[in-house]
């Protein structure tokens, strides 16, 4: 039930920003909704849009007395997933971050959410960090590790 | 009886005469001992005189340098003139006395040779002296000579050693200066090649640095979105296939 639930959370939801977004949007939806809270949806577009893509059950289940302890579940469940960390030399548009999300969870097999840092110096590519173990795959470390050959022709170039 | 008388007065008279005779030897003999006395005197204080005068001289010569000889011969000279000088004045008081004394002609005769014969033999002396001073002058003057060219000799030697050391201590001098320049040479040789070294490592860490930052802003304006994410993707495969995430 609860994975059940995590998975229907996580649906078109693949960063820590978004978990933390929906999250407010859902607290925001049961204080109005269940609560009778005058400050209304605090929602933008996507959030709007993926509580819409939401199944049924799962938004009946907002609107009983259930709600709370479901948000409550939901955010010890969140918290416990492990980010993977993406450093990438750019800011990625919107559509990119769900093509990237569900591109990851097809290769990787895993209901992963990930994290972007910015880093403009890797060039091109992208680095990781998982479990605390940075790995760069980016040009800039590709450059490094091929410093002899690149100098090397760079001197020959000289002569 | 005048026979007897006039025989005793003849033996009487030759008694007399002989006595008289025997008188005159005796005084005569007496007188000429003591003139050989006096002349014997004469010699030896003469003799004595003329030694002294030729040690003094000798003194004098062997203790002086060439330029001194001639004054020594002449202080030499003077001595002996000197003395010779005494001498005829003692030999001339002597014949003063001799004369004063009343001897007898055939004594002052004898006496006037002797005293000649003193005064030749005197003269002959000073000449043999006179001889020997100017055979000691000429001996000193090769002696002389003769140190001269040892000197020179042994200060030709003196330079020439001199020489040899100088050009020895040159000669180390100079291998030693070679030698400590050298090290200098060679010391700074590593210092520049060490340093050559640190330069060309900063320099090709300043070419990678480069290069990233040409490839950061050439590719940063040059790469599509699309290729940007073909990386990404590639890189993400590429962790895949390493099992970075698992």
């Amino acid at each position: 039930m609860k994975k059940e639930l995590l998975n229907q959370f996580l649906s078109q939801t693949y960063t820590t920003f978004q978990i933390r977004s929906r999250l407010f949007f859902l607290r925001s939806y049961i204080n109005s909704n269940v609560f009778g809270s005058n400050q209304g949806v605090a929602a933008n577009k996507q959030d709007q849009q993926w509580f819409d893509s939401l199944p049924e059950n799962f938004k009946q289940t907002l609107s009983s007395k259930a709600s709370n302890q479901l948000l409550i579940e939901l955010t010890k469940q969140t918290e416990q997933l492990k980010p993977v960390v993406l450093v990438l030399p750019f800011d990625l548009p919107e559509e990119e971050i769900f093509k990237l999300g569900g591109w990851l969870r097809q290769i990787f097999n895993l209901l992963l959410v990930y994290e972007v840092k910015y880093d403009p110096s890797l060039i091109g590519g992208c680095a990781l960090i998982w479990n605390g173990v940075y790995h760069d795959y980016s040009i800039k470390h590709k450059i490094q590790m091929q410093q002899e050959q690149l100098l090397s022709s760079f001197k020959g170039f000289l002569k | 009886m005048p026979n007897n008388f006039l025989i005793l007065i003849f033996g009487i008279s030759s008694l007399l005469l002989l006595l008289a005779y025997l008188r005159e030897v005796m005084l005569r003999k007496k007188l000429h001992q003591s003139a050989e006395q006096i002349i014997q005197a004469s010699q030896q204080k003469g003799q004595e005189i003329i030694d002294q005068a030729t040690k003094h001289a000798q003194e004098l010569i062997v203790h002086t340098e060439k330029d001194k000889i001639d004054g020594a011969t002449l202080k030499a000279q003077q001595a002996i003139e000197k003395a010779a000088e005494q001498f005829q004045n003692y030999l001339l008081n002597l014949r003063t006395e001799i004369n004063n004394s009343k001897p007898t002609k055939i004594s002052q005769a004898a006496l006037q040779q002797t005293a000649k014969q003193v005064e030749k033999s005197l003269t002959t002396t000073q000449t043999g002296f006179e001889q020997f001073l100017q055979d000691l002058k000429s001996a000193a003057n090769e002696t002389q000579s003769e140190a001269e060219e040892v000197v020179k000799q042994r200060v030709n030697q003196m330079f020439e050693k001199f020489e040899q050391d100088l050009s020895q201590f040159l000669t180390n001098t100079e291998q030693q200066s070679s030698k400590a320049i050298d090290m200098e040479i060679k010391s700074a040789r590593s210092l520049i090649e060490t340093y050559k070294i640190q330069q060309l490592a900063l320099i090709d860490e300043n070419i990678i640095a480069m290069l990233e930052k040409t490839l950061a802003l050439v590719l940063n304006k040059k790469l599509s979105l699309k290729d940007q994410m073909e990386l990404i993707y590639q890189s993400l495969e590429k962790a895949k296939a390493e099992k970075f995430i698992i």
